[in-house]
Formats: structure tokens, C-alpha cells, sequence
């Protein structure tokens, strides 16, 4: 069996992945990419514990709500990066900074 | 193939969920509507806005009629869905909160113009869906539902916010989306390290305190940071803020009246459950010191980041988003006063907060609505043309300063005495601090909140001034509003005799 570190540091990779993802990449589709990755890093978390748990199911089942959930918020976040296409004629988030004040 | 299948126990689990399923009928109203208000819009092309508002407007008079049995029926804490929820006082009063928020936004709408919307029956139905997320969310007591609540808040403002079609209100869609987006996958990892050091759940249960206790303490420090870090995005707490004041300057302004209140009330309605003061006393959370202070700084520097920045605001719903970061201070120093007492000022406070800011915001629409200005300097001469509006003016700002003869004033004074009470029992150095911040800010909030009223009344004249008329609707909607803030000044009882009756079980 593959010890659990593995999986966590898989896990850890990921979300650091995401995070430098989110900071540094401009494009608002890539950003997106990149919460997927940590919500992908969070179910990985999630079933590996889930050997674990005397219960054995919990945390595969919080996985799958996640990835119900992630396919909705990025259909929301599609949509909205659309809507600013529409307005703005580009996705780059910095060239969308009207708001100031 | 099934011989060894457990029919007793899938019995009990069934018994359990159609139980649940009875006592949750504010929740399953409010999922109802939600159906409904799409399926009137599918099916009856061009219904006019009014007919979806009295159709929100009955949905959530059931609502809050049956969060008020709901309420007069519970008699202890009930666990529904087998510890998935909880049944408890802190949540119905918190779901009053919600409900009265969702009438008060379908009011708020009700003048808007129609050109702005095309999809009518989705606005309300996605107003349905943030209360269904908030309702949910005060009652959780596990990590999955903590989860789903607060997406379900979160996805319903990403659309909501995105609602007119202007330009603001696309870029204001989007960078709510990309924070809240990532605030809420960060919180996930967070949560997902919690279940890994107890293998539970549930919060509430002694596996998981024991669990997380147990667990060496870095990780724990770390992924609870995470979670919090979720929350207080929700609270719009310093350092997560940095969306408020974009979003609430580009959403539509009934809605930035409603993300001003309901998310952020809710947020704290889930922190309290986290902290564990309003359950069973919880050992990890209130007495682990460092948490008080962490949060103590953070609350701190919420109320002089958020006060100090509305002193340089010139659009008026961007000095409200400031000043909404300087109150999310208050309340979570009224959670760290870590008393029962601190809970009951906190949820009055949250009362009259969202009086105010709904009044505040009403306001604020009505000169927007019909002339489209929402700058402060736009204001000049306001007060000599229409005393009526200047004179509300007048007393929300005086309110949301925290002066007498309003309702704000009370709520301060509440927040300050329990903040002062649990500082002579603790002696932590923390509490004077935030009892110090809490005032130095109350004065310096003085003088952006008049900023308004000075401009109407003392500058310009009343012949260059906006044109703009009130209708009736206009006045006798906001005269209610700032009246129930003079009222509960002088009769704040009833709201206290409904909060004093919360028992921490």
C-alpha cells in the first residue's frame, strides 16, 4: 500500500502549484485553472484520509460533493469571465481595474 | 447478496432523515421558491417585476413565519440528519435576521428600473438561493456543510453581483469571483486537513476536538488558519477585504445591501459555532489564548484599516463598504469578549447593523435610482431641496456612528460593556486594546458618516442641487426604517427579550 505521505505531499504539490498559479498568471481562465488545482489538492487530502477514518466513507463522499461543486462554480466563473470579455475585449485581469478609489 | 445488510440501522437512518426533513420547513420553503420563481419565469414570458416581488414577498413571510414555529417549538438542541445540522436558538434568531434582510432587499428592488433587468425571475430566485446558503450556514455543525453552505452563499453573489448590465458591474462580478473563488478552495484544504487529524466530520463531537488536540500543533495552526481564513473573507475582515469596497461600488445597490449583511452575519453565526461559545462550552477553542489574540489583531486592524480609509472616500457606496469592514471589527471583537453576553450584544448589534445598512443603502438608491449620481460631492444642496430626505440622512449616519438618540448607539454600548466585563474577569491585555481601537474609531467614523449631511446641507444651494422627486413608497419605506432605528433606542427591549432567550443549551 502507498503510505500516506505520499499522497499528501502529491496534495501539498498541487495546492503550492495553485496558489503560484493565482498569483502570478494575469489571465482569468488560467486563475480559474489554477482554484481548480487546489480544490483537486483538497480531494486528494480528502480520500487519502479517508482510509483512515473508521467510517471509511466520509471523506470520499466530501470529495465527490467537491467536484460537483467545482464543475459549478467554474460554469459561474466562465460565464462571468464572458460577461467581461463582452465589455473589457480581454480576459487579463489586470487590464480589467476600473474600480478605484 | 444482502444477507448481511444492516436493515435496522438503514431503518433508524431513514426514521432520522424524514424526521429531519419535518423540521426544516423554513429551509424547504425557501428551496421551494427558488423552483418556482425559475419556472414562472420559463413559463410566463414578460411577467412585470412586481408580480416576482409579491411572489418573493409571500415566500418569505412563510419563511419567517415558520422560522418563528420553528423557533417556539424548540425546546433543546436537536441534531437533524444525523449531526449534518442543528437545531438551535442562535440559529433562529440569526434566520429572523436572514429573512427580514430578504424582504427588506425585494423592497429594495422594487424601484429599480426595469430596462436594467432581463432575467427578473432569476435575480429573486438567486436572492432565495444566498438565504437558503445563509440559513444553512448558521446551522451547520459539519465540515461538509460548512462547505456547501458557503459555496452556495458564495456562488449566488458571483451572479448576483454581476447583475446589471454596465461595465462596473462585470469587473465587480469577476473580482469578487477570482477572491472568493480562491478564499473558498484555500478554506477547503484547510477543512480537509481537519478531517485528516480526526476522522470526523463533525465539529461538535469530542473525536474531532480530541483529534485536533492530539495532532502536532503546527499543522493544526496551519490548517486552521485556512479555515479562517475562508471565514473571514465572508466577514470581510482585514486582510481579506480587498474585494469589498470594487464589488460594492460595482454590484446594484440592493444587492450590496444584501452582501453587506446577510453573508457577513452569517459568516459570523458559523464562527461563533466554530469557536464553540455557544456550544457546549467547547474546551479547544476558548481556551486556547492564542486564537483570542490572533483574532484580536485581526479585529483591530479590520476597524483602523476600515475607518481610516472611508475618511478618503468620495463615492458614497464605497465609503459603505469601508465603513461595513470598520463594523466587522466591532463584531468580532463582540466574539472575542468570549461571554454569553458578548453573543447577546453581538446579536443585537447585528440587528440594528442591518437596519442601518439597509437604510443607508435605501437612501443612498433613492438619489442613484433617479439620478443616477452616487459620488458625495453630488450631494450639494440635497438637504434644502428635500429636507425630508437630509433629516433621514442625518439620523442614519448618526446611527451607523453609534450616537444617541438611535438604536446604534445601544448596540455599541452593548458591545463595549461585554468587551469591558470580560476584560476585569481575563485581564487580557487584547480586550483594552480593542476597547481603545473600537472608540479612537468610533470618533474617527464621525467624521466620514457626516461627511454626507455636511454636504447636503452646507454647501451649494437648493436651486443647483439634483432634481429628484420622492413617490410615497419612497418615504414611507425609509421613514419605517429609520424609525425602527429611534424606536428600538428607546425601547430596546423588545429585541433584547427576544435575544435573552437564548440559552447556550
Amino acid at each position: 500500500m502507498i503510505p500516506l505521505e505520499h499522497f499528501l505531499i502529491l496534495g501539498a504539490i498541487l495546492f503550492s502549484i495553485g496558489i503560484a498559479v493565482i498569483v502570478s498568471r494575469k489571465n482569468a481562465i488560467v486563475v480559474l485553472m489554477g482554484i481548480e488545482l487546489i480544490l483537486n489538492a483538497a480531494n486528494i487530502n480528502l480520500v487519502a484520509f479517508s482510509q483512515y477514518d473508521p467510517n471509511m466513507l466520509q471523506g470520499q463522499l466530501f470529495a465527490i460533493f467537491v467536484i460537483v461543486l467545482a464543475a459549478a462554480e467554474s460554469a459561474v466563473g466562465l460565464a462571468i469571465i464572458l460577461r467581461v470579455y463582452h465589455y473589457f475585449k480581454t480576459t487579463s485581469l489586470d487590464r480589467v481595474s476600473e474600480l478605484k478609489g | 447478496m444482502f444477507e448481511n445488510f444492516d436493515y435496522t440501522g438503514l431503518n433508524a437512518t431513514l426514521e432520522n432523515v424524514l424526521g429531519s426533513v419535518a423540521q426544516l420547513m423554513p429551509e424547504l420553503l425557501l428551496a421551494t421558491f427558488i423552483l418556482l420563481l425559475i419556472l414562472i419565469d420559463l413559463i410566463f414570458k414578460n411577467t412585470p417585476k412586481s408580480i416576482f416581488s409579491i411572489i418573493s414577498l409571500l415566500g418569505l413571510a412563510g419563511v419567517l413565519f415558520f422560522t418563528h414555529r420553528q423557533g417556539n417549538q424548540l425546546t433543546e438542541a436537536t441534531a437533524l440528519f444525523g449531526q449534518m445540522l442543528q437545531l438551535d436558538r442562535l440559529g433562529v434568531i440569526l434566520k429572523y435576521l436572514f429573512g427580514i434582510s430578504g424582504i427588506l432587499t425585494v423592497f429594495l428592488s422594487w424601484s429599480k428600473e426595469e430596462k436594467d433587468w432581463h432575467e427578473k425571475g432569476e435575480y429573486f430566485a438567486l436572492v432565495f438561493g444566498l438565504l437558503l446558503g445563509a440559513f444553512l450556514m448558521v446551522m451547520t455543525t459539519n465540515l461538509l456543510m460548512i462547505f456547501l453552505s458557503i459555496e452556495l452563499v458564495s456562488i449566488s453573489s458571483y451572479i448576483l453581483a454581476n447583475f446589471t448590465q454596465k461595465r462596473k458591474s462585470a469587473e465587480a462580478g469577476i473580482k469578487y469571483l477570482v477572491f472568493g473563488a480562491t478564499a473558498s478552495a484555500v478554506m477547503l484544504y484547510g477543512l480537509s486537513f481537519w478531517y485528516g487529524f480526526s476522522g470526523t466530520l463533525d465539529f461538535t463531537s469530542f473525536q474531532f476536538i480530541n483529534g485536533l488536540q492530539s495532532a502536532p500543533q503546527l499543522p493544526v495552526l496551519v490548517a486552521s488558519f485556512m479555515v479562517f481564513a475562508g471565514l473571514l473573507f465572508k466577514i470581510t475582515a482585514v486582510p481579506f477585504h480587498f474585494w469589498t469596497p470594487d464589488v460594492y461600488e460595482g454590484a446594484p445597490t440592493p444587492i450590496v445591501a444584501l452582501f453587506s449583511v446577510v453573508p457577513k452575519i452569517a459568516g459570523l453565526g458559523l464562527l461563533i459555532r466554530l469557536l464553540g461559545i455557544s456550544f457546549q462550552q467547547n474546551i479547544l477553542w476558548s481556551e486556547s489564548i492564542i486564537w483570542r489574540d490572533v483574532l484580536g489583531v485581526l479585529a483591530i486592524l479590520t476597524m483602523v484599516v476600515g475607518n481610516f480609509s472611508a475618511l478618503w472616500q468620495k463615492n458614497a457606496k464605497r465609503m459603505m463598504a469601508y465603513s461595513s469592514i470598520g463594523h466587522s471589527g466591532l463584531f468580532l471583537a463582540g466574539i472575542l469578549a468570549f461571554s454569553a453576553f458578548g453573543i447577546q450584544s453581538l446579536l443585537f448589534y447585528a440587528f440594528v447593523y442591518m437596519l442601518m445598512n439597509f437604510a443607508a443603502f435605501y437612501l443612498i438608491e433613492m438619489v442613484e435610482d433617479k439620478t443616477g449620481k452616487v459620488m458625495i460631492n453630488d450631494y450639494q444642496g440635497l438637504g434644502l431641496r428635500i429636507p425630508f430626505l437630509g433629516a433621514l440622512f442625518v439620523l442614519v449616519m448618526i446611527a451607523l456612528t453609534g450616537l444617541p438618540p438611535t438604536a446604534g448607539f445601544t448596540a455599541k454600548l452593548l458591545i463595549f460593556s461585554a468587551l469591558t466585563e470580560s476584560y476585569q474577569e481575563v485581564q487580557s491585555p487584547i480586550l483594552l486594546y480593542l476597547i481603545i481601537t473600537g472608540l479612537i474609531s468610533t470618533v474617527v467614523s464621525l467624521f466620514y458618516y457626516l461627511k454626507i449631511p455636511y454636504v447636503m446641507f452646507f454647501k451649494g444651494n437648493a436651486e443647483d442641487s439634483l432634481k429628484m422627486k420622492l413617490n410615497v413608497g419612497n418615504k414611507v419605506l425609509a421613514l419605517l426604517l429609520v424609525t425602527s432605528l429611534l424606536l428600538l433606542f428607546l425601547k430596546s427591549n423588545w429585541l433584547t427579550n427576544l435575544i435573552d432567550h437564548i440559552n447556550y443549551f
